[in-house]
């Protein structure tokens, strides 16, 4: 694989497959093991990659008889956009990762193969294994499009440190948005005395994704039907009470970094520098946040609102319809959300698993590694609720967190925003409705 | 240099207009070569701390070791390797394509020269983005694709319209009968463009090789959208999976970001010396 010279290289693809074929299905009596090429598109970080890397060597080893070829971009965006190219030319890859709010958009232009009917026969893999919530959110118009590897979902990481320097009690399940607004106003601090806060309560990104579930909570929703979306419901009084609420700890009590602040050191950042008390983020920074040695830190579910509700996170294995051995690329979505599999990727502690003998397992639950409450991060799964799922999603999300943005930074009032993103929205449910 | 040399009534003591000029340029040279610092400052920082709150001029502990790192986090001897491949071979082909084209430009009889040079002009308005599909479509066709070669081919067709247009320029200052006399002696068109044309036009080929070799060496978009192995990437696409790690490791990205400035910075100091013969030319 590594000696290939850059200019002959369908040419052993094409070798292999005819030397391959005539030997398949010889084996009198029992069922050929699957063969062929597969291409498997990943994104993510080096060490993302070197789990992708690892699960494919096991994969490998496993059917000596297919061949995977890996590609990983790093970026989301980049990825998206080497996809929509290959999608377009009509050379996707056969396998690849998929954030559940970008299926719709592929599985709307006939560009994924339906995974159901897979999943029924498989032996490796049972549907009551997974966490129903990642499986659901991969469904659209009747069929299951892709294997979710992981179920995260949105949590406080919050400094102990702090927390006891103020007397606080510690966040816990069950705590208030009330307990929240309370111990954020406590640790929002001006602490050399020249005006100018030092050290905030609180840090969350303005965005649809981060005001989903404050929606849920209240009893709105995002969209008027979720099995039929045609617009945002963002204008409902839950939703904008929720809207409020979000604004109004920037703009109102200041517990969270203003534009300015925010430009000069993002939120992630002051949480990792001690100067930011809890801060909302999915599973992904936990790795990042092992780092830390300057003082202790732990995650609290999101604090409590009139219903249980949170925002799922997830990603899936998607197998595209021009796939040429279809046999083999559901070979590689089985291995890869297979115990063994999702072991290999929960080693870079980035991932919730969504098998739940894994997330169970000392994979996810290691007692050894930060955060010591890992386990609220399966505790709120049967809460958790996905966006929903429009080819278009992806450019409605973009519309609303720039308005979203402008509200929460003072920029314009919240029903100025409100009224903007409904607008501006509109034409992408039409589009998507048009198909 | 050498520039003062060429004023009139040059004075053996510096005059204050002098003063001042020396003193403007050395401020714009500071603000010019203060963030190059910064990125090599902010390349030997410890990597796994959160990142600074105020300028650091000096790490306490410089790393260096982030430099041998980034070799081991991500295979970057390979990604250089295919990066000096691809610019050795686009580079070249990319002058000789453009400075033929923007030769043949210059010959043109006035009207289709000047319907020609609108075209080039309209041709360099042209997002990059509105060819990507196209050329996925040729580069497929050519059986190019998750090949060095897609990132080459472009030079064919001379890199872009502006090294056409610089040619052009450069080729346009040489007076008609320069080119006429030596027509009459029996030149044909491409010893008119080698013996005539292209020894006056260094300092526009030396401008041409540098803005080439920072449009190959630096295309991020190319690699990702036409190759697929990581054995094929290039140093840009090293970066932008550096990039992708969280902030305590930006240390590894600012290494990776000199280690690629670096080859561009020593291109443009080997041919600087053509920009400051042209300025004596023309001053």
């Amino acid at each position: 694989m590594k000696a290939r010279s850059p200019l002959a290289l369908l040419l052993p693809a094409f070798l292999l497959l005819g030397l391959v074929l005539p030997l398949a299905g010889c084996g009198p009596g029992e069922s050929p093991a699957p063969q062929g090429q597969v291409s498997f598109a990943v994104f993510g970080d080096p060490a993302e990659l070197a789990a992708y890397q690892s699960l494919v060597q096991a994969f490998q080893a496993r059917y000596p008889d297919i061949q995977v070829e890996l590609r990983h971009v790093a970026g989301q965006s980049d990825y998206q956009r080497q996809l929509v190219a290959a999608f377009s030319a009509g050379a996707p890859p056969d396998v690849m990762l998929l954030s559940y709010r970008r299926v719709a958009r592929f599985a709307s232009q006939g560009g994924l193969a339906a995974l159901g009917p897979y999943l029924e026969q498989s032996v490796l893999l049972r549907e009551a294994d997974f966490y129903a919530p990642a499986l659901d959110a991969f469904r659209w118009k009747g069929q299951l499009w892709c294997i979710p590897q992981n179920v995260s979902s949105l949590v406080v990481y919050y400094n102990r440190d702090l927390f006891d320097a103020a007397g606080l009690s510690y966040p816990a399940a069950g705590w208030t948005r009330d307990d929240f607004l309370a111990a954020a106003r406590a640790l929002t601090k001006d602490l050399d005395g020249d005006g100018r806060i030092d050290q905030y309560g609180a840090g969350i990104e303005p965005s649809l994704m981060r005001l989903a579930p404050l929606v849920w909570q209240n009893g709105g929703e995002v969209v008027d039907d979720p099995n039929n979306p045609t617009r945002l419901a963002l204008d409902s009084p839950p939703a904008l009470a929720a809207l409020q609420w979000l604004v109004d700890l920037q703009v109102r009590e200041h517990v969270v970094p203003d534009a300015v602040a925010e430009e000069a050191e993002a939120s992630e950042t002051r949480f990792m520098n001690g100067t930011l008390a809890m801060y909302f983020q999915s599973r992904r920074l936990t790795t990042t946040f092992r780092s830390i040695t300057a003082f202790e830190w732990d995650v609290a579910p999101l604090p409590a609102g009139a219903r249980q509700a949170g925002s799922l996170h997830s990603d899936g294995f998607c197998m595209a319809a021009a796939a040429r051995d279809k046999e083999a690329a559901w070979a590689l979505i089985e291995f890869a959300n297979s115990a063994e599999g999702q072991t290999l990727l929960a080693a870079t502690g980035r991932t919730v698993p969504s098998l739940r003998a894994v997330a169970e397992s000392a994979a996810f639950l290691d007692p050894a590694q930060r955060p010591a409450s890992s386990r609220v991060f399966l505790d709120v799964v049967p809460t958790l609720r996905a966006l929903p799922p429009v080819s278009t999603w992806p450019s409605i999300e973009e519309t609303a967190n720039r308005e979203i943005e402008r509200a929460f930074y003072g920029q314009a009032t919240v029903e100025e925003a409100l009224a903007t993103m409904l607008e501006l929205t509109r034409p992408y449910f039409e589009q998507a409705a048009g198909r | 240099m050498g520039i003062h040399r060429h004023k009139p009534n040059s004075h053996p003591f510096p005059r204050p207009g002098q003063v001042l000029r020396h003193l403007a340029a050395g401020v714009a040279a500071v603000l010019f070569v203060l963030p190059l610092y910064w990125a090599w400052v902010a390349s030997l920082r410890q990597p796994g701390l959160p990142p600074p709150r105020t300028v650091e001029w000096w790490p306490a502990a410089p790393a260096w070791s982030n430099y041998l790192e980034i070799f081991r986090l991500v295979p970057m001897a390979r990604y250089l390797l295919n990066s000096l491949l691809v610019v050795a071979v686009a580079v070249p082909l990319t002058l000789l394509v453009a400075s033929l084209a923007g030769f043949g430009l210059s010959q043109l009889p006035a009207a289709l020269r000047r319907r020609l040079f609108t075209v080039t002009v309209l041709l360099l308005m042209v997002p990059g983005m509105a060819v990507w599909l196209l050329r996925f479509r040729i580069l497929q066709w050519l059986g190019l694709i998750d090949t060095l070669w897609a990132l080459i081919v472009p030079a064919l067709a001379g890199g872009s319209p502006l090294f056409v247009l610089l040619f052009f320029w450069a080729y346009r200052r040489v007076p008609d009968e320069v080119y006429e006399s030596a027509r009459l002696d029996g030149a044909g068109p491409l010893t008119l463009w080698a013996r005539i044309a292209q020894p006056l036009a260094w300092s526009t080929t030396a401008a041409v090789a540098v803005l080439a070799f920072v449009l190959y060496w630096s295309d991020f978009t190319s690699p990702v959208l036409y190759l697929y192995r990581p054995e094929s990437y290039t140093v840009a696409v090293g970066l932008q999976i550096l990039n992708q790690m969280d902030s305590t490791n930006y240390p590894l990205l600012m290494a990776g970001a000199v280690m690629m400035a670096l080859p561009a910075i020593a291109l443009f100091l080997l041919v600087q010396r053509f920009f400051l013969r042209d300025l004596t030319i023309s001053g």
